[in-house]
């Protein structure tokens, strides 16, 4: 063994950084890692233990939505409240519970994981490794979530007393990925704020926030995920909107979903998703993170 | 505080040596770092021109501390630090110039060490194509070229600190910072770590090496820093190291036919703290303020046949013996009995 220092010059060799320009050389330099860390993450992916996570993802909400729409007395089956339910059980189990509790176990414990894997030190030690390591896991995160939410609405669809099947699948595979972009980054961001029992403070969150306090009639429910989903879903799963908007008091004034139209809606989930990015982004470099034993 | 001698050590050299560098590897302005009420590093000022070093210290001593503050892991909370002139937390560049090697272990599971390397090249900014080439490379020069289709967590302990080494020299930093790299290491595996680490203070890089295995450390650079409870010891080379050992309190052990004749002699002396004389094995064991003057009166008296010495054994400029003493001193103890020296 021995130590040969190789003639190339850095610089050229990852023609990436431009030492007088550091903000364009970091932009360059953060969007050339993060799919390595893409690539890295799904190559680590591919385990029986996480292939088996992703069957269960899709396996138990599936048979569930099957198992009852097989309890559907025939004559029910085209009527209209009958449409309703099974549109809101399609979307309270996939995109709601299934999205957001996958997202929740991928990507709360983001940094925690790289701490207690005594890993996190490698990111700290490379510019732009935190957002990198973030970005990338998340973005791994949201395509894992993304892909069981579709499955599951795909296998699920064809089997369900829907009006327009078509419509509602392309409604609730839309909302999964929106959910798992909204809810990574809600998460992410808990993830990189607290460094001890993520897990459990990203659950009361989900739990309290989108679970409770989104369904309340209150102005407040507007500052949830799951109203902005869940307007969406009033407006293009295939339920008479503008009916459901003019009938029912609460709904017309806003409080159980908003009125515009399903783009203004996700329109604001994406900004969410970004606003909370940005500033897990901005968090994850600033912090200084308690990992004085990994040195 | 450190002592007067160790300031005035560490200036005699370094300073006037860094006045010919533009850029000095670092430069400490009253550095200290607190976790709540407890110190980790205490008011360090110093400042070091570009070269190997060792970074001496105990476990708690305030190592990996000062390692955290030098790559930006953690925030000074008094004083200011630059490193190869920059502030490393602040600037965009600095992280591509350092590699640092830590010392816990790699828990990296399912995944291959080039895998893993191509992934922590790939975060520098470099181009998949190039990360590949350069994981190839650096594998081969820590001898995992044959291994680098093997997942980690199947390697023994020499591989993975050898894995470990491979990451941190990846990006081609100009200052190495490695805690603890013989750990766990087999004496095969030290020697190859430490002729890969020769290798790169030769080439004209920067290394800083923090660890407690003096006799290896001594074999890379003669450079040290002596850190304890967050403060600067010391700080020279071997060369002022051994200096200082001789002025400081030691314990010696004379071997002699005269034992007699000789500690009559030696009680006059002011210099002699303490004296016990060991009848049976005929020797005396001392305690001395001023060892140069102990070997001065002896090489006199010997010459004009006073006494008769058949062997010294005691402090020889072993590191470890020079540490253990500087520790005393630093905790105010009087008493240097127990410091261990032997040759």
């Amino acid at each position: 063994m021995s130590l040969k220092t190789t003639p190339t010059n850095i610089s050229e060799l990852s023609g990436t950084t431009n030492p007088n320009n550091p903000l364009g050389g970091s932009l360059i330099r953060l969007l050339k890692a993060v799919p390595g860390v893409i690539e890295y993450e799904l190559a680590r992916s591919f385990k029986p233990a996480r292939i088996a996570m992703f069957l269960m993802m899709i396996l138990i909400p599936t048979a569930l939505l099957i198992s009852v729409a097989y309890q559907v007395p025939e004559q029910l089956k085209n009527d209209q409240q009958t449409n309703l339910v099974f549109s809101m059980l399609l979307y309270a189990l996939v995109p709601q519970i299934l999205t957001m509790l996958a997202m929740l176990v991928l990507a709360s414990p983001i940094v925690h994981t790289e701490i207690e894997g005594q890993s996190w030190i490698y990111s700290l030690v490379r510019y732009q490794g935190r957002r990198a390591l973030l970005l990338g896991r998340y973005f791994v995160a949201v395509l894992w979530t993304s892909c069981a939410g579709v499955v599951v609405t795909s296998i699920s669809v064809p089997f369900l007393p829907l009006n327009q099947p078509l419509q509602t699948w392309g409604t609730i595979s839309l909302l999964c990925i929106l959910a798992s972009l909204a809810y990574g980054a809600l998460f992410a961001l808990i993830g990189v704020l607290f460094q001890k029992r993520v897990m459990v403070i990203s659950f009361l969150y989900a739990l309290v926030v989108e679970g409770v306090l989104a369904w309340l009639p209150a102005v407040i429910n507007q500052l949830t995920i799951a109203y902005r989903l869940r307007s969406i879903l009033f407006r293009w799963v295939g339920l008479d909107g503008d009916r459901l908007f003019q009938s029912n008091e609460l709904v017309q004034n806003g409080m159980v979903a908003a009125d515009p139209t399903g783009w203004v809606q996700i329109v604001w989930v994406l900004a969410i998703s970004a606003g909370l990015l940005a500033i897990a982004l901005w968090l994850v470099e600033t912090i200084q993170y308690s990992f004085q034993s990994e040195l | 505080m450190p002592t007067g001698e160790s300031r005035e050590f560490s200036k005699s050299k370094w300073k006037g040596s860094c006045n010919q560098f533009m850029e000095n590897l670092f430069d400490f302005q009253s550095l200290s770092l607190m976790y709540g009420t407890v110190v980790g590093v205490n008011d360090l000022q110093l400042s070091l021109p570009k070269g190997a070093y060792a970074l001496i210290g105990p476990n708690g001593a305030g190592k990996s501390t000062l390692i955290g503050l030098i790559t930006g892991s953690l925030r000074p909370t008094l004083g200011s630090l630059s490193v190869l002139g920059e502030n490393p937390r602040r600037s965009s560049t600095f992280q591509q110039r350092i590699g640092v090697c830590p010392a816990t272990e790699l828990l990296v599971h399912g995944v291959t060490s080039k895998q893993w390397l191509v992934l922590l090249i790939r975060m520098c900014g470099w181009s998949k194509r190039l990360a590949n080439q350069r994981a190839d490379e650096v594998l081969e020069q820590v001898g995992l070229a044959d291994a680098r289709n093997q997942c980690i967590h199947t390697y023994s302990l020499g591989m993975r600190q050898r894995c470990k080494l491979a990451q941190a020299i990846a990006h081609e930093p100009e200052l190495l910072i490695l805690d603890e790299p013989f750990n766990g290491l087999d004496p095969i595996g030290r020697h190859q770590m430490g002729d890969l680490l020769i290798d790169w203070a030769k080439s004209g890089k920067s290394l800083l090496l923090a660890s407690h295995v003096l006799h290896e450390v001594e074999r890379i650079t003669d450079s040290f820093l002596l850190i304890f409870g967050g403060r600067l010891l010391a700080s020279g080379t071997t060369g002022e190291l051994r200096r200082l050992l001789a002025d400081l309190p030691q314990d010696i052990i004379i071997q002699s036919e005269t034992t007699d004749r000789l500690a009559s002699l030696l009680a006059e002396k002011p210099w002699i703290r303490a004296l016990h004389r060991d009848k049976q094995a005929n020797r005396l064991v001392l305690t001395v303020d001023s060892p140069m003057q102990l070997y001065d009166a002896l090489a006199n008296w010997a010459s004009s046949g006073t006494v008769s010495i058949e062997r010294i054994s005691g402090s020889d400029g072993d590191i470890s013996t020079l540490f253990k003493l500087l520790i005393s001193r630093h905790r105010g103890e009087r008493a240097y009995r127990n410091t261990g020296a032997h040759s």
